[in-house]
């Protein structure tokens, strides 16, 4: 049971790495499909929002969590 | 007829990405041979390889019945997330802002783990000497059963990784018969190399391999994704190597920024 706990919970970790993160790609692919699917192709809209907001993700994500490390390093 | 300009990344990527997980693998493997011998090393391995080759087996043919755009964006979506994960993670590394994987610390780890969980299995010291022997040969099975579970956990979990890589970079176009080649690839280098050092392989670049992999499975990701959506992209495949530089950009950006805003800031555990 145990074994299966830490495999379960791996896979879990494998996707959601950090759960804001996690919820940000979701709801950029819903954008970027709605876009899609309200559009005409060649959908340039959508793919200029997947693709840019896909780029900031690891950026605005990383920098947060540098902001957090300044911050509890400020609070010690 | 495979297209190369998908077949390329996808066998370079499932090659860099098993390499990291079959390099943390073997360090496990490495530290339970060490202690315990080759043979509860060996079978754990193996046992874990046989339920991965299960799960391949079982998974394989279910791809085939999921609708092509479905199984696609399932596959962009999943790629995205982990993609991510592993790049946001080595821009942190590459910043200084989370420690760089050490094999030769985890060995030390997971040797000094494997011990502690030996002396604990060997603790029920019989005090009768006719039961002294039947105790002792107890207890030696108990520690290989305990070490041959470590390195099942081990080879389990990280080719659960190189399983998901190889099918998410493999199964959208076709491609998994070369995917799973890149791996197995990764596989025999590690194997061969570890074989001839027999100690933890701690000068494998493995941060920025996961750099680059991060890159390449956002790339996939992206690519996937769009496609699952319905959108066609220009240049078709090609776009891969044009979002491939778009998110090493990206990732370099992040660990410049990652860095400026947290300068002098001392480095913490991963998580």
């Amino acid at each position: 049971m145990s074994l299966l706990r830490t495999v379960l919970a791996e896979l879990v970790g494998m996707f959601v790495a950090d759960a804001a993160m996690a919820v940000a790609i979701l709801a950029l692919v819903a954008v970027a499909g709605a876009l899609a699917a309200m559009t005409a192709p060649p959908h340039i809209a959508a793919m200029a929002v997947l693709t840019a907001g896909a780029l900031a993700v690891p950026v605005v994500f990383a920098v947060a969590y540098a902001q957090r490390t300044k911050r509890a390093r400020r609070l010690r | 007829m495979i297209e190369w300009s998908t077949a390329t990344p996808a066998i370079g990527s499932a090659f860099l990405a098993s390499l990291v997980e079959v390099v943390e693998a073997f360090t496990i493997i490495l530290a339970v041979a060490t202690l315990r011998g080759w043979r509860p090393a060996l079978a754990g391995t193996f046992a874990a390889l046989a339920v991965l080759g299960a799960l391949v087996l079982t998974l394989g043919p279910l791809m085939g019945r999921v609708p092509l755009h479905v199984l696609q964006l399932v596959i962009g979506v999943l790629l995205l997330l982990f993609g991510m994960g592993w790049l946001r993670k080595a821009a942190l590394r590459a910043a200084g802002l989370i420690p760089l994987h050490d094999e030769v610390a985890i060995f030390a780890r997971e040797s000094a783990a494997l011990s502690a969980e030996g002396h604990t299995a060997a603790g029920a010291d019989p005090s009768a000497t006719g039961a002294r022997s039947d105790a002792a040969a107890r207890s030696t099975a108990s520690q290989d059963w305990i070490a041959g579970i470590a390195a099942f956990k081990a080879v389990l979990l990280e080719g659960l990784e190189v399983v998901f890589i190889v099918i998410a970079v493999g199964a959208g176009r076709g491609l998994l018969l070369p995917a799973s080649l890149g791996a197995l690839g990764a596989c025999a280098a590690v194997l061969a190399v570890g074989a001839a050092v027999r100690k933890p392989l701690a000068r494998v670049p493995e941060n920025t391999l996961k750099f680059g992999v991060g890159v390449m499975l956002c790339a996939f990701g992206v690519f996937w994704t769009g496609e699952g959506i319905g959108l066609e992209w220009p240049g078709g495949d090609l776009v891969l190597f044009l979002l491939a530089g778009l998110f090493l950009a990206a990732g370099l950006l992040a660990a410049g920024l990652a860095r400026q805003v947290a300068s002098g800031a001392p480095a913490e555990v991963a998580r």
